[in-house]
């Protein structure tokens, strides 16, 4: 216990706050949202995938226009240049901020404050790859991208926007069926409540002696109890906030 | 293992935003880092790539022993994660100690070429592990993560060659002379001494200054991924937050344990306190005052302590609470700097001041000068014109000319009947009076009746030509007849017969007669 309190003492006085890779966007309407950043591997992975579509369009449709002769290539390269330059632009205004390579690292491209890409915004980003290109395959881009705290490219910096991972984390899914509830013996606190959600979703994953261990540390919910019965325990109370099980049904049917 | 020290926010993340997480450790402990490792890693591989430029071996050498370098760097990090970034001094003396126990000697033969060194080196280095024990270790950490551990590797070989290639590109466009004259240059690598020493230096600079962007990186993201799947594994943030909580508990509980069983007792003497508390308030606060006269002042900004300061630091520290922003922006300088600063001029240069600043003001004045002088030039053209600008600004009366090429045509000027009076002057013998006469009257009728609009210049024919259009038919002819016979009077001393002045007279009653009077009138 005494152990604790330096802790909080430190964590409150800090200034700097810890490293993470998430921008906050606060809204007109007072919402915190949280944006996580995208950083440069998945992104270089996504242009790749990018990169390969453009590369199969392309040898594709040689294909079938070296049949027409030379007008054929002409058309060609006519592609080549729309799928060069527009190609991004329009999958990033019309399929919610993601080309294809994006979407399939679950990624997106979103304007500063939080808000979706409007064509300016796309434009100047995708148009200014030219200069993120240079001097050799986005050197450019990359050096830039580490000198900025948002992993920008000039591109992203000129048009203010970000690239973000879609999803929010999901949660692993509970596989076990214990379902048995216990109630808090206080009134828990926010933080609290995530904390004992997370255990609960995430104390199957654990080998049993790290569960019980972890399940001793939360002192206050479980008294004296020894580790695995502290564990069930914690679970129970999970199970509780999470709102599955028996005791959920009955009240719920009660009332 | 104090996970409350740790720098990093703990959370689930994804393994690709561990790797970026990577990147926020270098941006962070960038002068730590690049610190050692400048120091101990670019420094003598620079120097040694210098002392054999052109050895293929020395360079594959230095390349093969960068799992060396690694170790460095991990250590770095990961002591910086932890709150404590290593001095200079402290890498130094744990160099010995770093080279010899953490597994270098499997990294630089069977593991040197693994795609997952940067990740495995966490658990050489940090913990130790050796044999099937390592073995193990790495399969269940690697179980989830060793992909990505792949992905980063490539990513960061890719890394390596864009920005050597890169500065190649940059160089080569910088250089005088077309591309392919820089081109050949590169490719007579060994041929011709100096190029190809010019050349080999270049590409080493190059090879370590895309190896100094890169492998900081490739280190920090091998270990965050670590780190994040062992934080997965074993609920870090779950630890974290379970502490929070049993000190939360704690620290709650024991000070409102004494005020619940005393809260009846002590409440009188508590108001009695407040009331004396309220009336010595002055003085306490000039004691206070007085001692912190004698002290350094401590913090000022709060003075609360124990449980309320830190729930107001705590509160301070939310993002609702803003955040601090620096902002750069020019001013002009002091007055007082500017002085000291000419005070050491020599005096030549306060003169050429003087000089160009008197000269600076004449021509200030010459342009302000120019201004007026052109506003007063566009008024006065304005002014000038304006009865081509604003024809209609004008009243009609005055547009009548008083006199036109030299023709007195103020109607007080003419009499009231102007055919009886000209026939009268013609009898008398005056017969230029006689015609100037019905030409003036002529031209007052058309100026008044027909609206004819005459200018100074105009001759007799412009007359005629602006007359054409108002008038019609027999006065048109009347008045072209009478113009002859001016012009032929006036100019060419031709005088015409009386008869037919008379009938020049009988013409003008007929077509020029009535609006005499309303000249009259207007007079």
């Amino acid at each position: 216990m005494k152990k604790g309190c330096p802790v909080l003492a430190t964590n409150a006085e800090k200034t700097i706050p810890r490293l993470d890779t998430i921008r906050r966007v606060r809204t007109p309407e007072g919402c915190e949202l949280e944006l996580r950043l995208a950083g440069g591997v998945v992104r270089a992975r996504a242009w790749i995938i990018d990169f390969l579509l453009r590369l199969l369009i392309l040898v594709g449709c040689a294909f079938v226009l070296s049949q027409i002769g030379r007008l054929g290539g002409a058309l060609l390269f006519l592609l080549y240049f729309l799928l060069e330059w527009l190609y991004p632009v329009v999958f990033e205004v019309l399929c919610q901020g993601a080309t294809p390579g994006k979407r399939f690292s679950g990624l997106m491209v979103l304007r500063d404050d939080g808000t979706s890409l409007d064509w300016s915004a796309s434009v100047a980003r995708n148009f200014l790859r030219a200069v993120d290109f240079l001097p050799f395959c986005y050197a450019f881009g990359l050096v830039t991208m580490g000198l900025n705290r948002e992993n920008k490219r000039l591109g992203d910096l000129l048009a203010g926007t970000l690239v973000v991972y879609r999803q929010t984390m999901t949660a692993p899914k509970v596989t076990d069926d214990d379902r048995k509830e216990e109630v808090p013996p206080f009134a828990l606190s926010e933080a609290e409540q995530r904390a004992l959600i997370e255990y609960r979703l995430r104390a199957p994953g654990f080998s049993r002696a790290r569960a019980g261990e972890l399940a001793r540390l939360a002192s206050p919910l479980i008294a004296d109890l020894p580790p695995d019965d502290a564990r069930d325990r914690l679970i129970h109370l999970g199970n509780r906030l999470l709102g599955r099980g028996a005791l959920a049904a009955k009240t719920e049917g009660s009332r | 293992m104090r996970l409350d020290r740790l720098e990093l926010e703990l959370r689930r993340r994804t393994p690709w935003e561990a790797l970026d997480l990577g990147l926020g450790m270098v941006r962070r402990w960038a002068l730590p880092v690049y610190r050692v490792w400048f120091l101990f890693i670019l420094f003598p591989a620079f120097l040694v790539l210098l002392l054999f430029p052109e050895n293929g071996w020395v360079w594959f050498a230095v390349w093969w022993l960068k799992p060396a370098a690694d170790r460095l760097l991990l250590k770095v990090f990961a002591e910086a994660s932890f709150g404590a970034p290593p001095t200079v001094k402290q890498v130094w003396k744990s160099l010995p100690g770093l080279l010899r126990h953490s597994g270098l000697f499997s990294e630089l033969t069977w593991r040197r070429l693994s795609s997952y060194r940067s990740f495995v080196l966490s658990i050489l280095q940090l913990e130790d592990q050796r044999g099937a024990a390592f073995r193990k270790r790495s399969r269940i950490l690697g179980r989830k993560t060793q992909g990505y551990a792949v992905w980063l590797m490539h990513a960061c070989a890719c890394c390596l060659v864009i920005f050597g290639l890169g500065l190649l590109f940059l160089m080569v466009w910088l250089t005088p002379g077309d591309f392919q004259e820089a081109f050949e240059y590169i490719f007579s690598f060994g041929k011709d001494g100096e190029t190809s020493r010019f050349w080999s230096i270049f590409f080493m600079m190059a090879w370590l200054t895309a190896e100094t962007l890169v492998e900081p990186f490739y280190v920090a993201a091998g270990f965050s991924l670590y780190l994040n799947r062992r934080s997965d594994l074993e609920g870090w943030d779950i630890e974290v937050a379970f502490r929070r909580m049993q000190a939360e508990r704690a620290q709650a509980a024991r000070p409102l344990a004494g005020k619940h069983k005393g809260v009846a007792a002590v409440l009188p003497a508590l108001l009695l306190v407040l009331l004396i508390g309220f009336a010595a308030q002055p003085f306490a606060a000039r004691a206070d005052d007085e001692k912190e006269d004698d002290k350094p002042p401590p913090e000022k900004v709060v003075r609360v302590k124990g449980e309320a300061r830190r729930q107001a630091l705590a509160a301070l520290a939310e993002p609702a609470f803003g955040r601090v922003k620096t902002e750069t922006r020019w001013r002009w300088r002091n007055q007082n700097d500017k002085e000291e600063t000419e005070n050491d001029d020599i005096p030549d240069m306060r003169i050429l001041e003087k000089f160009f600043g008197g000269l600076a003001q004449v021509v200030r004045a010459a342009f302000y000068g120019l201004m007026i002088a052109a506003l007063a030039a566009c008024v006065v053209f304005f002014y000038r014109n304006r009865e081509r600008f604003w024809p209609e600004a004008l009243p009609q009366r005055g547009r009548r000319p008083e006199t036109l090429f030299g023709l007195d045509l103020r109607p007080e000027a003419l009499p009231d009947d102007i055919p009886a009076a000209a026939l009268a002057e013609a009898e008398a013998g005056r017969w230029i009076a006689a015609l100037s006469l019905l030409y003036r009257g002529a031209l007052v009728t058309l100026i008044e009746r027909d609206r004819v609009t005459f200018y100074a210049g105009d001759t007799e024919d412009l007359c005629l030509m602006r007359v054409r259009g108002h008038v019609q038919g027999e006065a048109l002819t009347v008045f072209a007849a009478l113009l002859l016979d001016w012009k032929a009077a006036a100019y060419a001393g031709r005088l015409p017969a009386l008869a037919r002045i008379r009938a020049l007279c009988a013409d003008w009653r007929a077509h020029f007669a009535e609006p005499s009077a309303v000249g009259k009138e207007g007079a």
